[in-house]
C-alpha cells in the first residue's frame, strides 16, 4: 500500500479532484472540455481552449522575440545536462517530504516539476536554493557539485522566484532590479540569454529586462504598491538580472490574466531558445504541457514519472495522483 | 524659495539654538546632569534601534554598556588621553559583537533576543560582579571612579561633547540608512530568503549592524561612567535593557531622530521631575515611562518618528504617506514551517 492511501481515502482523493475542477485547475475526468480515453484507460484531460491559446505565442518565436528586447536571432546550443539531482531526500518529523528524488535539467531547456498539493515541490526548489538542507543526495550544476549557502549558490547562476512574491515591498522596483544586476556584476556573470545587458548601468539594464517580462507600470513606484501580476513579473525580472544559468520559477503563472499568461509563455520559450535553462513548477497544466521539453510528477515526495508532456498525459501513475482510483 | 525650504531652514534652526541653549534653558528645572543622562541614555536608545534595521532586537546593550565602562577605566589607568580612549573603546566593542553575532546567525527574533538576555546576565553575574563590586570600586578592592576629560569636567560643558557625540553617532547611522548598505538592510529585514537566493549574504550584514550598534552602546557605557565616576554592578541588570527597548519602540525601531528624541526624553525628564518635586515623585519615573508609552502605543505605533512625520507632512502641506508594507516572513530554517508551505501540515492521520 502507498503512503497515499494510508493518509487518504479515495474518497478524499475524488472530493480534491472535483474541486480541483471546480476551480478551473484541471477538468474532471467524467465530462471535460477534451476529454479523450486511450488504449489503456483513462487520460490526462487538459483543456483545449488553454492549449490552443498558448499554440500562437510558441509559433511566433522564430521572427517575434518579444519586441526586439532580445536578440532577434535564435542561438543553436550544444545540449547538455546543467543539473543532475540525484536521491535527494529530506524529511521534516515524520513526514518524508522528499525521498530519493531524481532530476536532469538540460540547458536551453524548460524543465517542468509537477504534483499535487504536498508531494514537495517546493521544498524541492529550497534544497536546490539552499534555503533547506537535504538528509541526504547530491546536487551537480554546471559540472560542480551544489552546496554552500543560498548566497553563493545565487553567485553560482542559481536564480530562482517564490511561490509566494517576496519583493523588498519598501523598495522602488529598480531597487529591486538592481540587487539582482549587483550580484551578476560581483560574480562576473554572463547574461546568457543577452551578452550586451552586462555593459549596461544597472538602471537601464534593470528597465530593459522590466520591459522584457512584460511591465510596464513605475519603475519608481515602491514594489510594495503593485498589483499582484506585476509582483510576479518584477519578481521573474529581478531572478534574471542576477544573469542565472538556471532559472527556477514556483508557480509564476498564477495570479496572471489570461493576456499575461500568453505573454509569459512567449517569454519563457524565447529565454530557454536562447540558452537559459528553466526548472518550472506550476499547477496550470495547460502551460506546463504547452511549455515543457520535461516534465516530473512527484506524489508525496516522491517521482512517480518523467518524461516528455506526452508520456505524462498518458501515465496511469499521474491520472491517479491527480484524480484518485476510479474504484 | 519655495515653502518646504523655508520650513526646513526654520526648523533646523530652531533645533540648532534649542540644542545649544538647552542646559540653560532647563536650569528651572534642575541640574544639568539630567540632561547629561538623558543624552546618554538617547546613544543606548540609539544603539537599540539601529538593531531594528535587520528585524532583530537586542537585549545585550547594557551588558555592552557595562563593558565600555571597564575599558574606559583601564584606559584611564594606563594614561591614555581621551582622544585615544574613545576609539580603544569603539575597537574593544568588535569581539562582543561579533560574539552576539553569531547568534544572530543561528537565531531570529525573539529567540536571538533571548539569547543576548542571557548573555547580559552572564556578564552581570561573573564579570561585572567581581570587577565593579557593590560599590563599583574597579578591581573590586580600591575605589577608583572614572573621570571626566579635561575641558568637561561641568555638567554644563560635558553636555556639549555628549551632544557632539550623539549627534555624530545619529550622523552616521542616517548616512549608512541612506547609503546603499542601508538599502541592502532594508531588503534582508523584509525577506532573508529573497536577498539570500540573489547572492547577497546576510550574515556580513547582520555582523556590520551588531558592531555599529554594539560600538554605540558602548562608548554610551564609557560615558555612562564618566557621568557617574562609581557605577556599582548592580545598574548593569540585563532587565534594564527591556526598558531600553521599550524606549526604543516608542521613538519607531529603526528611526535614528526618534531613538534619539525618546531617549532623551525618557532619561532627563523623570530626572527633571524628581527635582521639581523635591524627591517626592522618586519611583514614579517608571509610571510616567509607562504612561507615555501606551499612549504611543495606541495611538501612533510608528512611536515618536511617525508623529515627527505627520506633524512636518502637515506643516509642508505633503498629502498623508501611503501605509508602510509591513512583511512577516516564515523562517525558512525551519523546517516545520517549510513542511507547512508544501501543505503538509494539513494532511491529515485516518
Amino acid at each position: 500500500m502507498s503512503p497515499r492511501r494510508e493518509i487518504f481515502s479515495d474518497d478524499a482523493r475524488r472530493r480534491a479532484a472535483r474541486l480541483m475542477a471546480e476551480r478551473g485547475r484541471m477538468p474532471a475526468a467524467n465530462g471535460g472540455n477534451g476529454h479523450t480515453r486511450n488504449g489503456h484507460g483513462r487520460m490526462l484531460v487538459l483543456d483545449r481552449d488553454k492549449l490552443a491559446r498558448f499554440e500562437p505565442a510558441r509559433q511566433r518565436l522564430a521572427g517575434q522575440l518579444t519586441d526586439g528586447l532580445l536578440p532577434a536571432r535564435k542561438r543553436h546550443l550544444a545540449k547538455r545536462d546543467i543539473l543532475t539531482v540525484e536521491d535527494l531526500a529530506i524529511h521534516f518529523g515524520g513526514v518524508h517530504a522528499l525521498d530519493g528524488v531524481n532530476l536532469t535539467a538540460r540547458t536551453a531547456e524548460i524543465a517542468g516539476v509537477i504534483g499535487p498539493n504536498g508531494a514537495g515541490k517546493t521544498t524541492f526548489f529550497n534544497c536546490l536554493s539552499g534555503l533547506l538542507t537535504p538528509d541526504r543526495g547530491q546536487i551537480t550544476f554546471d559540472g560542480h557539485r551544489l552546496n554552500g549557502s543560498p548566497a553563493t549558490r545565487g553567485r553560482h547562476g542559481l536564480g530562482r522566484t517564490f511561490q509566494t512574491p517576496r519583493l523588498f515591498g519598501s523598495l522602488s522596483v529598480l531597487q529591486n532590479l538592481a540587487f539582482g544586476s549587483r550580484t551578476a556584476d560581483s560574480a562576473r556573470r554572463e547574461y546568457v540569454f543577452d551578452p550586451s545587458l552586462r555593459r549596461l548601468p544597472h538602471d537601464e539594464r534593470g528597465a530593459r529586462i522590466a520591459r522584457m517580462v512584460g511591465y510596464r507600470g513605475d519603475l519608481d513606484a515602491p514594489a510594495g504598491s503593485l498589483p499582484f501580476g506585476d509582483l510576479r513579473t518584477v519578481e521573474l525580472a529581478r531572478a534574471l538580472c542576477g544573469a542565472p544559468s538556471l532559472l527556477m520559477l514556483d508557480e509564476p503563472a498564477s495570479g496572471l490574466d489570461v493576456s499575461q499568461a500568453e505573454d509569459f509563455v512567449d517569454l519563457l520559450r524565447s529565454l530557454s531558445d536562447l540558452g537559459l535553462s528553466i526548472l518550472l513548477i506550476e499547477h496550470d497544466m495547460s502551460l506546463v504541457m504547452g511549455i515543457c521539453d520535461h516534465i516530473t510528477v512527484l506524489d508525496f515526495g516522491q517521482v512517480i514519472a518523467e518524461g516528455t508532456p506526452a508520456d505524462i498525459q498518458r501515465n496511469e501513475l499521474v491520472i491517479e495522483a491527480y484524480l484518485g482510483r476510479a474504484d | 524659495m519655495n515653502r518646504r525650504t523655508l520650513l526646513r531652514g526654520f526648523g533646523l534652526t530652531v533645533l540648532t539654538a534649542f540644542v545649544l541653549t538647552m542646559p540653560y534653558d532647563m536650569k528651572w528645572a534642575g541640574s544639568s546632569f539630567a540632561l547629561d543622562y538623558g543624552v546618554i541614555i538617547g546613544m543606548v536608545v540609539l544603539s537599540v534601534s539601529v538593531l531594528g534595521w535587520i528585524g532583530e532586537f537586542t537585549l545585550a546593550v547594557v551588558a555592552q554598556m557595562g563593558f565600555g565602562l571597564v575599558v574606559v577605566n583601564l584606559c584611564q589607568d594606563a594614561g591614555l588621553p581621551f582622544l585615544v580612549i574613545l576609539p580603544v573603546v569603539i575597537v574593544s566593542s568588535i569581539p562582543i559583537s561579533v560574539l552576539l553575532g553569531v547568534f544572530a546567525l543561528r537565531l531570529r527574533g525573539v529567540y536571538f533576543a533571548i539569547a543576548t538576555l542571557a548573555f547580559g546576565y552572564m556578564a552581570q553575574k561573573t564579570f561585572f560582579q567581581t570587577y565593579l563590586g557593590v560599590q563599583g570600586g574597579f578591581g573590586g578592592t580600591e575605589s577608583k571612579a572614572v573621570s571626566r576629560p579635561a575641558g568637561f569636567t561641568g555638567s554644563e560643558s560635558f553636555y556639549y561633547l555628549l551632544m557632539g557625540s550623539l549627534l555624530l553617532m545619529a550622523l552616521l547611522c542616517w548616512g549608512v540608512s541612506r547609503s546603499r548598505i542601508g538599502t541592502s538592510l532594508t531588503a534582508l529585514r523584509e525577506s532573508e530568503a529573497a536577498f539570500s537566493v540573489l547572492g547577497h549574504s546576510p550574515g556580513a550584514y547582520k555582523i556590520l549592524t551588531i558592531c555599529l550598534s554594539g560600538a554605540i552602546a558602548t562608548v554610551a557605557g564609557a560615558y555612562f561612567g564618566m557621568l557617574q565616576g562609581l557605577v556599582p554592578s548592580n545598574y548593569f541588570q540585563p532587565a534594564l535593557a527591556i526598558l531600553y527597548f521599550g524606549f526604543a519602540v516608542a521613538g519607531g525601531m529603526g528611526s535614528v531622530a526618534g531613538a534619539c528624541f525618546a531617549g532623551i526624553l525618557f532619561g532627563a525628564l523623570p530626572k527633571y521631575f524628581d527635582s521639581l518635586s523635591e524627591g517626592k515623585l522618586v519611583g514614579y519615573d517608571q509610571f510616567f515611562i509607562g504612561v507615555v508609552a501606551l499612549g504611543l502605543v495606541l495611538w501612533a505605533p510608528g512611536g515618536f518618528a511617525d508623529i515627527g512625520r505627520r506633524v512636518w507632512r502637515r506643516l509642508e502641506g505633503s498629502p498623508p504617506a501611503a501605509p508602510t508594507v509591513s512583511t512577516f516572513e516564515i523562517d525558512v530554517r525551519d523546517a516545520t514551517a517549510a513542511a507547512a508551505e508544501e501543505g503538509l501540515a494539513t494532511v491529515e492521520a485516518p
